[in-house]
């Protein structure tokens, strides 16, 4: 074994426990996995790697390493996990600044007595490490209302392929200080670095919540149904039609201060009759399962189920829906989907792990309409193939990565093979 | 000698380090493709281009090119490429931080000429503009479906959309809004070389890396945007404005300390001290701000009916606990339109305080707005300076404007050395050196003050993949020389080492 892993090593142990099983989605090479205490560790290690010739893939928990082809060459893991916590918590400043190896659970609990919260509201967060989350650019539940990752990342500090550990943006809910380079890391799958520390800004958690739900015949029944509330003075945190074969629902969820949420509720119910309600608590935790894909943590590890998310222009969702429940229809796939008309989002899950050759030709179906599309979950078999052409401006792509890792020292290759 | 397509006289073109041969050669092809109107070489018309808003600073270019559209923008770009010139992208030239500033012997990319919508989507609530749009223009067109563009700089009236994209401009609604990166979904943009990199499709996500993200804000050192893809937000319900009047201009600052603490949100929330509100008052600008008031508080909240009144009453009780003396709702659309002109029309307004005004710009921690607010006045009040408070406040975004006359060469030394005093003070508070007019020329090596060597290397990264020649804005946004070797070199100002 090299002398960089002999040195450093850390047992698997040292993983959040909760993500062992996910961890074994990866289907990758049995690796060495690192896990540093400290920014310190982290550089050392990076830098005997280097010396080592190793390639290194950066990760937090590893609940995301199938959501990307395997590298071609990798030589080590290298967690964040070890390095969480805050660094600092300013409430009345609106800003956190937090080690990347930080669930989101934990800075949710952190938070929630400030009566604060982050954003995105990512899936299984008592898993999910927060640099993780944001390399893998993830969306959230509350995307409608609070946007993406760069609506919320403020700056990071992020130990590059050089050694160095370098800082971008700042502690600042505005600021056109330098370039925000921090913005690259999201979506790069650690390409460009491992990020050590991430500065947040912070939204007010919301008093009250109300879901409403209603039962529906069929998903053209649910789309119909968030259609009426189009131009409604809502503000909704998520809009959202989801079932499987034989039942489907229209949600709406709601947050704000009491008056205005119940006023928000008097609207959708107005607009569409029936339906029930959850309020406050049970509103969030309906809102929470449906989030983490309707599973329990220890089912989503252990299934190995494929989810692909396809994008379109809000407008062209209800089309791209239909389109994609008949092929995984006609394939024999079963699936279940959510489908977000506001934003374009479509989820689709399949029930039980379908033959690749079905995947196949759902890829196609995909392909061949040109959705923007994400799979995550595949058997690696598929993942390069499924990958699809190289994103726009993937030239720019190459610039980047080679300019900033020239010696190729973190892995390539999972924000798109050809990358 | 100029040719009569450039210059329609015997004006003398300003000196490249091309020859007069390559020059006329470079000029002729430029013209073939661009027209006369998209050329401009003449002393006398370049003059116009020789400073943005801030006028601190001046060098007009060599040569001005105005393509109408990005595959003129690409063939214009290529074609200076290949004769070694230094390109400086401009907008309408309203920035404040001498961004688009020429570089001597080189080209001025303007985008005046690309002023079309080129779609708007009501459906899918987006646009797509060329990037010389000015921004008000925007609003108004998709204000008709319901429809807004929230960053509102005070200069909307004027400022383009893309010199927004490129400083990632804010504006007073941004408090709730965010700045213009939250409202890029995609851009068309041309990089030095003049290759076209498109990523027009309005997402919400990147796909790979986040190239609209980083570009946004990359003070046209990076690419030239020649069309955005920008999010329409739908018109709020219901729309309030209050104007809070203060005795203590330390007042009003910790109530908007309170506001944030209390997860209070306000749309807007933005402060006037005394200087500023005499300056309005006797403006074309007027909107009624009490002249006995030390500050006003102008805020804007917006949503739906319940929930508006739900924030309004819990901001009166802070606001009044705060020391605010008086509390007025506009009660009418004319009323609101008034008390906004009134903020958007400030920096005119110290026109008629002072032949000039030098504002600056920066952000701080929003805990410590009283005591930095209070600090900007004591170093003005030492180098015996008129500072106008007028800020974003909410963010923690000041813009201490200091009135000065530019034909005094004291009081100008005296100007910049409160800049340069006023940037430290604000470092010192954990602060930054912009908020949204960028670095430009003005900050640049300022940068210094808050990253160290490894972080600025790392930026030069990045302007090596896009640009590695830098010829895209060259001198602007990153220090030309190490930190080490400003730290201990004598003094100087912005731009002095420049050619």
């Amino acid at each position: 074994m090299k002398t960089s892993i002999q040195t450093t090593e850390r047992a698997l142990a040292s993983v959040d426990p909760a993500s062992r099983g996910w961890f074994a989605r990866w289907q990758g090479p049995e690796l060495p996995l690192v896990s540093p205490a400290d920014e310190t560790e982290a550089k050392e290690f990076l830098r005997a790697a280097g010396a080592d010739g190793l390639v290194v893939l950066p990760m937090g928990n590893g609940s995301k390493l199938d959501w990307c082809p395997v590298p071609k060459r990798v030589h080590a893991l290298l967690s964040t996990a070890r390095m969480s916590g805050p660094v600092a918590y300013e409430p009345a400043e609106g800003v956190l600044t937090v080690r990347a190896g930080t669930t989101v659970a934990d800075i949710t609990a952190l938070l929630a007595r400030d009566d604060r919260r982050i954003a995105p509201d990512v899936p299984f967060p008592e898993r999910s490490t927060v640099g993780g989350a944001f390399c893998a650019g993830q969306g959230g539940a509350d995307r409608l209302r609070r946007g993406t990752w760069r609506d919320s990342i403020l700056g990071a500090r992020v130990l590059g392929a050089d050694g160095a550990v370098t800082t971008s943006g700042g502690r600042l809910v505005k600021n056109v200080t330098g370039y925000d380079l921090f913005r690259l890391h999201g979506g790069a799958h650690g390409a460009l670095g491992c990020v050590l520390e991430l500065s947040l800004r912070l939204y007010p958690d919301p008093p009250s919540a109300a879901w409403w739900e209603r039962d529906e015949e069929d998903p053209a029944g649910a789309l119909r149904s968030l259609a009426q509330l189009r131009g409604a003075p809502l503000a909704p945190t998520r809009l959202v039609a989801f079932g499987d074969h034989d039942h489907w629902s229209a949600a709406v969820h709601l947050e704000g201060r009491p008056r205005a949420v119940a006023a928000a509720l008097a609207e959708v119910t107005s607009r569409i009759p029936g339906g029930r309600v959850l309020r406050d608590d049970a509103a969030r935790a309906r809102a929470h399962t449906l989030r983490d894909g309707g599973l329990p943590d220890d089912a989503a590890a252990t299934s190995p189920w494929p989810l692909l998310e396809v994008h379109v222009r809000p407008s062209d969702t209800p089309r791209a829906f239909h389109l994609l429940r008949r092929t995984a229809q006609g394939l024999g796939i079963g699936a279940e989907f959510v489908v977000e008309p506001a934003l374009g989002c479509i989820a689709l899950r399949t029930e039980s792990p379908p033959g690749e050759a079905a995947l196949r030709s759902l890829h196609k179906a995909v392909q061949w309409e040109r959705f923007a599309a994400r799979w995550m979950g595949l058997p690696v078999a598929l993942r390069a193939e499924f990958a699809g052409p190289p994103p726009p401006g993937a030239e720019f792509m190459a610039r980047l990565i080679d300019q900033f890792d020239p010696l190729g020292r973190f892995a390539r290759g999972r924000v798109h093979p050809n990358l | 000698m100029p040719r009569d397509h450039r210059s329609g006289s015997a004006r003398t073109p300003l000196e490249t380090s091309l020859s007069v041969e390559r020059a006329a050669r470079l000029v002729d092809d430029l013209v073939a493709f661009l027209g006369p109107a998209g050329v401009v070489a003449d002393r006398e018309r370049l003059s116009t281009y020789e400073s943005d808003g801030l006028a601190l600073f001046r060098q007009a270019p060599w040569l001005v090119v105005l393509p109408r559209d990005t595959a003129q923008a690409s063939r214009a770009m290529a074609r200076l490429w290949a004769d070694g010139l230094a390109i400086v992208p401009r907008g309408a030239g309203t920035g404040l931080s001498g961004g688009a500033t020429a570089v001597r012997g080189g080209a001025v990319l303007s985008t005046a000429r690309m002023r079309d919508l080129l779609e708007l989507d009501v459906e899918n609530r987006f646009a797509r503009v060329q990037a010389g749009l000015v921004n008000a223009h925007l609003s108004k067109a998709c204000a008709g479906h319901g429809l807004f563009y929230a960053p509102d700089p005070s200069s909307q009236q004027a400022c383009t959309l893309g010199g927004n994209f490129a400083n990632n401009s804010g504006g007073p609604h941004c408090f709730k809004y965010g700045s213009t990166v939250r409202h890029v979904l995609g851009v068309v943009a041309v990089d030095a070389r003049g290759d076209v990199l498109d990523l027009s499709e309005p997402r919400l996500d990147p796909l790979g890396l986040d190239l609209v993200g980083v570009l946004t804000g990359s003070e046209g050192t990076l690419v030239l945007a020649t069309e955005l893809t920008l999010r329409l937000l739908p018109t709020p319900e219901r729309t309030e404005t209050l104007l809070a009047v203060f005795g203590k201009l330390g007042q009003a600052c910790d109530a908007v300390s309170d506001l944030i603490a209390r997860n209070l949100e306000p749309s807007a929330i933005e402060i006037l001290d005394r200087l500023t509100i005499e300056a309005v008052e006797a403006s074309v600008y007027r909107a009624g701000y009490p002249l006995d008031a030390d500050a006003v508080m102008l805020l804007d909240v917006e949503g739906s009916t319940a929930e508006v009144d739900e924030i309004v009453e819990e901001l009166e009780a802070v606001l009044h606990a705060n020391g605010g003396r008086e509390l007025r709702r506009a009660s009418t659309a004319l009323e609101r339109k008034r008390l906004w002109a009134g903020r958007k029309g400030a920096f005119g307004a110290m026109g008629r305080v002072a032949p000039d005004l030098y504002v600056t710009d920066a952000v701080v921690p929003r805990t410590r707005l009283a005591e930095l607010v209070a600090g900007t006045a004591e170093i003005c009040r030492e180098l015996g300076l008129k500072l106008a408070n007028v800020f974003h406040a909410g963010d923690g975004n000041l813009h201490p404007n200091i009135c000065y006359d530019g034909r005094d060469a004291n009081e100008v030394a005296r100007v910049l050395e409160a800049g340069h005093r006023i940037q430290e003070l604000c470092l010192a508070a954990g602060g930054a050196l912009s908020g949204e007019h960028g670095l430009g020329l003005e900050k640049r090596d300022g940068m210094c003050a808050l990253y160290n060597q490894a972080d600025l290397d790392a930026m030069g990264k990045l302007r090596d993949a896009f640009d590695p020649e830098r010829r895209m804005n060259p001198d602007k946004l990153l220090p030309t020389r190490p930190c080490m070797e400003l730290r201990t070199a004598p003094p100087t100002l912005p731009g002095e080492d420049r050619g």
